[in-house]
């Protein structure tokens, strides 16, 4: 592979990174595929204590410790309990309630509804009022669903392209980042003197706990987080979303450390790859948080693919994001001497 | 015919073709008369009917659903409900569009920029995305007009069966079951279009045809869930459900007695609709002068993206139709 192209077809990495979805706890899931596509790529595969799973790959002379980070975690509903009646009542953290009435989850093959009251008896007063989640129940259409307190429930949207440019599917937060991922190091060509580890962290989605524990386990000079940010819709005047199809968000600010993110940004301009910037005055919403400050600490800059409709039940990202995402990775890998060497140092 | 490929089939109030050719492919020409009216309403006549006077039986092939309505420069697409959908049940889901039913989502503001205690996302803030990026790319792949539905894979589990549209693509199969079971019954089936807007095919229909009795077979919201239960309509598991009065008509006193008896010659269970709301195609014969009633199938979830029957509701239903139309192929209406 050249330097700054991807060889792997982009809907086939999203394919890929979706195949296997994972609630906060559920990551280990997806140990048996990527210690499969690590091998392809170089790596060989460890978990840390926490269970975050390594890519490793040691510098074959000196070494700079380049850390490549991305959640593998995606939200979920929680069974609270399990009615006699076949109902299940369920928390929903980071959620927004309004979309879960008459939305498809999944409990591995079991398919379940989030049931609501019909149109023909619900109120005038009830219907200005959004759902409130102490009403909301999953019917999994059994008399006795095999569901138990404490287990997650996945959106059960298809996983699907959308137009010409774009990808529906529910945990593109943060599987886009893995899509972008497994891009960049298709055919890697890694510098003789980088120590690369991709870390693939376990619940960012609740407290950012591998995160915290990855900053111990796998001391780093460099950190990239990739993850997610918001995706622009029309109306959206804000400074904290950004327009799909013109390239990763690359944050700046205290979370996400200046100096880095500049070069990555002239790596970026070098090879006119396209990037947004995303002023980050406090914490990012990311693993990057828990990074920077934890073990030795980390310099640490985040990468962020803007995706439309975020912990909703259809997340929107665009495949151009996702490749201009992998290139820079893949630049950044084939020579990061001149960019990281002085910073880290 | 099964009821996955009639619950997945697309039809909008006004677009029942789908629907329909799935219907007419079921019931072999040589067997049936078929016609189709002004509105789209699908007639069926056994060729081998006994005389007698004529039930109708109705069940109407149409959903609920969206059409578009315009365009937002980012490619994003308005809609607005053809039939009643409550906006609530619409934002975050997946939707097929256009005739071609091109992948679309319902996309939903993230929560973490929304301000605490915002209110219902309506029609007028709904968008659908079908990854076009800007408006003309969406009116090139969705001309106003095209045809929204929800997109839902039929399911089917112990007890239950999962899916859009069972109101009343339950009925249409339950219909068309009928006909096969009983290929001399002295009745007219009618495939009703345009039941969400108003019981309108059957209320042409009704014109058109002048039936000793009217029977309609429907999917009935049965909110036997939840804090709401309390005021459930019907109860899934206690069998089909039997109206005596709701929004549109008054059920006949002789019919009731007929579905009544003929439930208990079924030996199934059956429960009375509780509350007067709702209506049904049977409404659109009644003001006729013609003696209706409607036989339902309790359906918790209708006009959503998937409501969920009782599998032994909808056995209980056919049986009470079979043993309805065998009375009345022995004794008439």
């Amino acid at each position: 592979m050249g330097r700054g192209t991807v060889a792997m077809d982009t809907r086939a990495a999203l394919a890929t990174a979706l195949s296997i979805p994972a609630a906060s706890g559920q990551e280990q899931r997806l140990v048996p595929l990527l210690q499969e596509l690590g091998a392809e790529r170089g790596f060989t595969t460890e978990e840390d204590a926490a269970g975050n799973i390594l890519w490793r790959r040691p510098a074959r002379s000196g070494g700079l410790r380049l850390l490549l980070a991305a959640h593998v975690d995606q939200v979920a509903l929680w069974v609270t309990e399990v009615r006699g009646d076949g109902a299940v009542p369920f928390a929903a953290p980071g959620i927004d309630p309004r979309v879960l009435p008459g939305v498809a989850v999944t409990h591995g093959d079991l398919i379940g509804v989030v049931g609501f009251v019909p149109p023909h008896l619900a109120s005038e007063e009830e219907r200005r009022r959004p759902p409130e989640l102490s009403s909301l129940t999953v019917d999994f259409g059994l008399l006795k669903p095999p569901v138990a307190v404490g287990d997650p429930l996945l959106f059960a949207t298809p996983s699907r392209p959308l137009g010409r440019h774009r990808w529906c599917a529910p945990g593109l937060d943060n599987r886009a980042s893995l899509a972008a991922l497994l891009l960049a190091t298709d055919g890697l060509a890694v510098a003789d003197d980088l120590d690369v580890t991709v870390a693939f962290t376990v619940e960012e989605e609740a407290h950012r706990l591998g995160a915290a524990a990855l900053a111990r386990t796998c001391p780093s000079e460099v950190a990239i987080v990739l993850d997610v940010t918001f995706g622009k819709t029309a109306g959206d005047k804000s400074d904290a979303t950004f327009p799909l199809g013109l390239g990763p968000a690359l944050g700046i600010g205290p979370n996400s450390d200046p100096v880095l993110a500049r070069r990555l940004a002239k790596l970026a301009d070098a090879e006119r790859l396209p990037y947004q910037w995303e002023v980050l005055p406090g914490d990012s919403g990311t693993d990057a948080w828990a990074l920077q400050n934890g073990g030795a600490g980390t310099r640490t800059v985040t990468l962020s693919i803007p995706i439309r409709y975020m912990h909703s039940p259809g997340e929107v990202v665009d495949l151009r994001d996702v490749e201009a995402t992998a290139r820079l990775l893949a630049l950044l890998l084939a020579r990061p001497t001149t960019l990281l060497q002085e910073v880290a140092r | 015919v099964t009821l996955a490929e009639l619950s997945e089939a697309r039809g909008l109030p006004g677009h029942e073709a789908e629907v329909r050719a799935l219907i007419r492919a079921a019931l072999p020409e040589d067997q049936y008369d078929v016609e189709v009216d002004a509105l789209g309403s699908l007639y069926v006549t056994p060729r081998r009917r006994r005389e007698g006077p004529l039930l109708v039986l109705t069940a109407h092939m149409d959903e609920v659903g969206f059409l578009v309505t315009g365009y937002d420069e980012d490619g994003g697409l308005r809609i607005r409900p053809s039939g009643s959908v409550d906006p609530r049940v619409v934002l975050g889901k997946a939707v097929l569009v256009g005739e071609e039913g091109l992948p679309g989502i319902v996309g939903a503001p993230p929560i973490h920029l929304q301000p605490k205690g915002e209110g219902v996302l309506d029609y007028d803030r709904l968008r659908v995305d079908i990854g076009a990026e800007d408006a003309a790319e969406a009116a090139h792949l969705a001309p106003p007009g095209s045809p929204v539905t929800f997109a839902t894979t039929f399911r089917e589990t112990e007890d239950c069966y999962i899916g859009k549209a069972l109101d009343d693509r339950l009925g249409c199969y339950l219909l068309v079951d009928l006909l096969r079971h009983a290929p001399t019954a002295p009745c007219l089936a009618v495939f009703s279009a345009q039941e969400e807007l108003g019981l309108r095919g059957a209320t042409l229909a009704a014109q058109r045809v002048a039936p000793a009795a009217a029977l309609a077979i429907e999917a009935t919201p049965a909110a036997d869930v939840g804090p709401e239960a309390r005021e459930a309509l019907t109860r899934q598991g206690g069998g089909p459900a039997l109206t005596v009065l709701d929004r549109a008509s008054l059920a006949d006193e002789r019919l009731r007695k007929l579905l009544v008896s003929a439930a208990e010659r079924a030996g199934v269970r059956w429960q009375w609709r509780r509350g007067v709301g709702g209506a049904n195609d049977a409404g659109a014969f009644w003001p006729t002068g013609v003696p209706s009633a409607a036989v339902s199938v309790p359906c918790r979830y209708i006009h959503g993206p998937a409501a969920v029957a009782r599998k032994s509701d909808v056995e209980a239903t056919g049986a009470l139709l079979r043993e309805l139309v065998t009375t009345v192929a022995e004794v008439g209406a």
